[in-house]
């Protein structure tokens, strides 16, 4: 079965590969607080870039260019990875980014900080935090005009 | 500690490649209530939860990072107006172009456009937010 709105891995063979992707998020996160002793998601390490003390910053800086040009790379050497078949226009992935970034200052973490850390160390706020994440980009997703997505 | 961070930042963005996170259309398919419903996302958290939790829990009992140093303990903090604000307009945003911000950082060298602006327009809503921040203790975290 080939759902219509994916891209490359258009087959259930993604959802056996999904938790082993997951497996490198969970790591990489908690490999980053074994490290350096404070837990930080990825909206927090841009916020780090901007306000962090100088040790912060340079770490922050690192980890998000290991980010940018692994994504890069990767992009360029596998076909088709990383495409968009979702029929959102330009304007829904500025405007939606824009909230993103705002909405995951605000609330002190996104789905990394919140999602996987965050749950992690059963936190409250962190609870709280995804499942408002999930109610409103549903309520979103169920009110788009194309009827969710492509 | 560079490098360490590259590492992560690297390792970080190949799952969430490898998870199709970097889809949005895989990320919007998660949310969708009907027979379209696209259970990859949630796969992912499930696979990133698997390693989170006990290595976050070993690391609690630990209470020392691998270089012997003492792990920074948050604040307890309760829930409020700013978290719920700020949870509600980024789920809108999320569902709005299924791009949250890993994903962001992870497409935009990937030379789809759409990366391009999602990471453009995260950029302007943590500058929007910070620069207007009300001066606050709590915000300090």
């Amino acid at each position: 079965m080939v759902a219509p709105h994916r891209g490359v891995m258009a087959t259930n063979l993604s959802l056996l590969i999904a938790p082993l992707g997951g497996t490198l998020l969970g790591a990489s996160l908690t490999f980053v607080t074994a490290m350096t002793g404070r837990g930080a998601g990825i909206s927090g390490m841009a916020g780090a870039l901007l306000s962090g003390d100088r040790a912060d910053r340079a770490f922050a800086a690192a980890f998000l260019t290991g980010m940018i040009i692994t994504g890069g790379v990767l992009a360029a050497v596998v076909p088709g990875v990383a495409v968009d078949v979702s029929g959102r226009p330009s304007i829904a992935f500025l405007l939606g980014a824009v909230l993103v970034g705002w909405g995951a200052r605000r609330a002190n973490g996104c789905t990394s900080g919140h999602g996987i850390l965050g749950v992690s160390r059963t936190s409250a706020r962190s609870f709280v935090a995804i499942a408002l994440f999930a109610l409103a980009a549903s309520i979103v997703v169920a009110i788009w005009p194309a009827g969710g997505a492509s | 500690m560079t490098a360490v961070g590259f590492v992560a930042g690297a390792v970080f963005a190949a799952g969430l490649v490898l998870a199709g996170a970097t889809e949005p259309g895989v990320v919007l398919g998660a949310f969708r209530l009907d027979a379209n419903w696209d259970p990859q996302l949630w796969l992912m958290f499930a696979g990133a939860h698997l390693v989170s939790i006990p290595a976050t829990r070993w690391l609690a009992r630990r209470r020392r990072t691998l270089r012997g140093e003492p792990l920074h303990v948050l604040p307890a903090r309760s829930i409020d107006a700013r978290l719920v604000l700020g949870a509600l307009v980024f789920g809108a945003g999320w569902g709005l172009g299924g791009v949250c911000p890993g994903p962001a950082f992870a497409t935009v060298a990937s030379g789809h456009g759409f990366g391009v602006l999602a990471f453009a327009g995260l950029w302007v809503g943590i500058v929007l937010h910070d620069a207007l921040r009300p001066r606050h203790p709590i915000s300090r975290s």
